[in-house]
């Protein structure tokens, strides 16, 4: 690059991140290093240290800021997967998925897309599934959530037009069904662990010298909520409250849950009746008939 | 929201999560206080009811690392406007940012990174903060990075282009004493030259913090890390312009390795007794 070019401000910009990148590009060659290094030391003061040792400073305050974070965020899915493992794909998406927003408030959400697509972790879906599971776990328990549910305004309402009601997901819950038993995998990794969580697969963190052996295997729903603390919080639920809770996220009314999960009004109300003193629910509208 | 007054005079403390409950709780003595403002831009958080809550006994700060200000990229104008929301909110007494870079392309790098200190960058960084100026409706402050290099074809110093910067645009000065000092050992300068360069009536804000020293095989490099105590050396120079700091917001920044409250405030105490002041 010519070096008039290279020192204006938006070529120099250019310029310093490809050297802030260089690294971590595999493909880039011994070659290429060599060729960009001279280039960089024609552009600083000279000093005791190289260009690449004064560039490496600033790669690793952002590297690792961000790889910080990710383990902050999922530290049960790191222990899932092993901290080598962890580590290395933290790299891998720090490199890929660019951070796009001047904050990192939404960063951890792209993590659990970056693990879901990745061919690695094709066989073991519960592993994105745990980071899901975590991420929003960490997102409710930073909602300000008073529960301020309309009691006076669903007493309005006729009896009559109870079918006709939908009744609204806070925004303090999340559905997630797994293909695991992702509640008791989280509790027994957060925990001091003293369980084989996956005897024979070389899985987890193996730091666990108990002989109970873990049985994982089996399909769960799981509700994340905020609790009355306002700390978040996992609940298990069954298959028919899965259906209705996720037909109340698609905006069904009653009639449509009364017909997809085959009950009464009276049941389904009264489970209607405990999500809202949970908090689950939050607000209700009258739909009219079309 | 109407807001109990409180002056930002004295000593503060950067509020950091692992101290939030105290100020919730109770008004530890503290002058006042700085939160990131990149912290806080949701208005339904935990953080924001928290903060809101606490500005009613403390003069607070807003301190922001993510408006990228020095970037070839145009400014982020869905950024300042939750800034202007997050202001709006809180009133901040002060606002301060970076004079650095972190975006390029719509990447973001979560870092300071060093702008070259030529009559570019300055002309560039006066349009730059005019216009977040006149987006905000507000004054900002420019803060001194640490610098780990420099580049050769630089045409001013660093004080030269903070105050000029100053002067062309009316935003103020955050002096960050630590970095100058970071700054310094690793360009080889004199930090006290840097003091006695810079124009002291557009310092609005100084900033005390702990850095680290890495060895490297050539010899050892500062690293601005937040994570210790005020050094010696900050403190002598904090007794040397003491008759000029002790009328400027000065704040004790503890970003990594969060130590107790009780430590903090301790640190912030030493702070006013070097400034000659009574602590609050």
């Amino acid at each position: 690059m010519p070096k008039e070019k290279r020192n204006s401000l938006a070529q120099l910009q250019a310029y310093f991140i490809k050297q802030l990148t260089l690294r971590q590009t595999e493909s880039a060659t011994d070659q290429e290093h060599l060729a960009e290094s001279d280039s960089l030391t024609s552009l600083l003061v000279a000093s005791h240290f190289s260009p690449e040792q004064l560039i490496s400073i600033y790669r690793n305050n952002f590297v690792i800021s961000l790889r910080e974070l990710l383990e902050q965020l999922f530290p049960v899915t790191q222990a899932l997967v092993g901290c080598a493992y962890f580590a290395q794909t933290s790299r891998q998406f720090i490199e890929d998925c660019h951070l796009t927003e001047p904050h990192l408030n939404h960063y951890g959400g792209n993590f659990v897309t970056f693990l879901r697509g990745l061919n690695a972790l094709e066989h073991m879906p519960f592993v994105a599934q745990m980071a899901e599971l975590e991420w929003h776990l960490d997102r409710i328990s930073h909602i300000h959530y008073q529960p301020n549910f309309d009691f006076e305004g669903l007493a309005q309402i006729g009896e009559d037009q109870y079918m006709n009601l939908h009744f609204s997901l806070a925004d303090t819950c999340h559905l997630q069904a797994c293909t695991m038993d992702l509640i008791a995998l989280h509790k027994d990794l957060s925990a001091p662990q003293t369980t084989n969580l996956f005897p024979g697969t070389g899985t987890g963190t193996g730091t666990g010298t108990g002989t109970k052996e873990a049985n994982y295997q089996q399909q769960s729903y799981i509700l994340v909520l905020q609790n009355q603390q306002g700390e978040s919080a996992l609940m298990p639920i069954n298959h028919q409250h899965w259906v209705w809770l996720t037909g109340l996220r698609n905006g069904l009314t009653v009639a449509q849950l009364c017909n997809i999960g085959n009950t009464d009004i009276a049941s389904l109300m009264a489970q209607i009746t405990d999500w809202i003193a949970l908090g689950c629910i939050d607000g209700f509208s009258l739909r009219t008939n079309t | 929201m109407a807001y109990q007054q409180h002056l930002l005079t004295g000593t503060g403390i950067g509020l950091r999560q692992p101290h939030v409950e105290h100020f919730m709780r109770g008004t530890p003595s503290i002058g006042w206080l700085e939160v990131h403002s990149e912290n806080y831009l949701q208005e339904n958080s935990k953080r924001r009811h928290q903060l809101r809550h606490i500005r009613n006994d403390y003069a607070v700060s807003c301190h922001g690392i993510g408006l990228s200000l020095g970037s070839s990229d145009p400014l982020n104008l869905d950024h300042i406007k939750s800034l202007k929301t997050l202001f709006d909110d809180i009133e901040p007494s002060l606002i301060s940012e970076h004079l650095s870079w972190s975006s390029l392309d719509g990447r973001f790098y979560n870092d300071l990174l060093p702008l070259p200190y030529t009559s570019e960058a300055l002309h560039y960084m006066v349009n730059q903060v005019n216009q977040t100026q006149d987006l905000l409706s507000r004054e900002i402050l420019i803060e001194n990075p640490s610098s780990y290099l420099a580049f050769k074809h630089a045409d001013m110093s660093e004080p030269e282009l903070l105050n000029q910067l100053s002067q062309r645009s009316g935003c103020k000065l955050l002096l960050d004493l630590n970095n100058i000092f970071v700054s310094c050992s690793n360009m080889k300068t004199n930090p006290y030259q840097y003091l006695a360069s810079i124009h002291w009536h557009q310092v609005a804000e100084v900033h005390l913090a702990g850095h680290t020293i890495k060895q490297l095989p050539q010899g050892e490099i500062r690293i601005d890390t937040h994570n210790n105590p005020v050094c010696d050396e900050v403190w002598d120079m904090v007794d040397a312009y003491r008759d000029k700091l002790q009328h400027i917001p000065c704040l004790i920044e503890w970003d990594a390795d969060i130590p107790s409250l009780d430590v903090l405030i301790a640190e912030a105490n030493k702070a006013q007794q070097h400034l000659g002041l009574t602590n609050a």
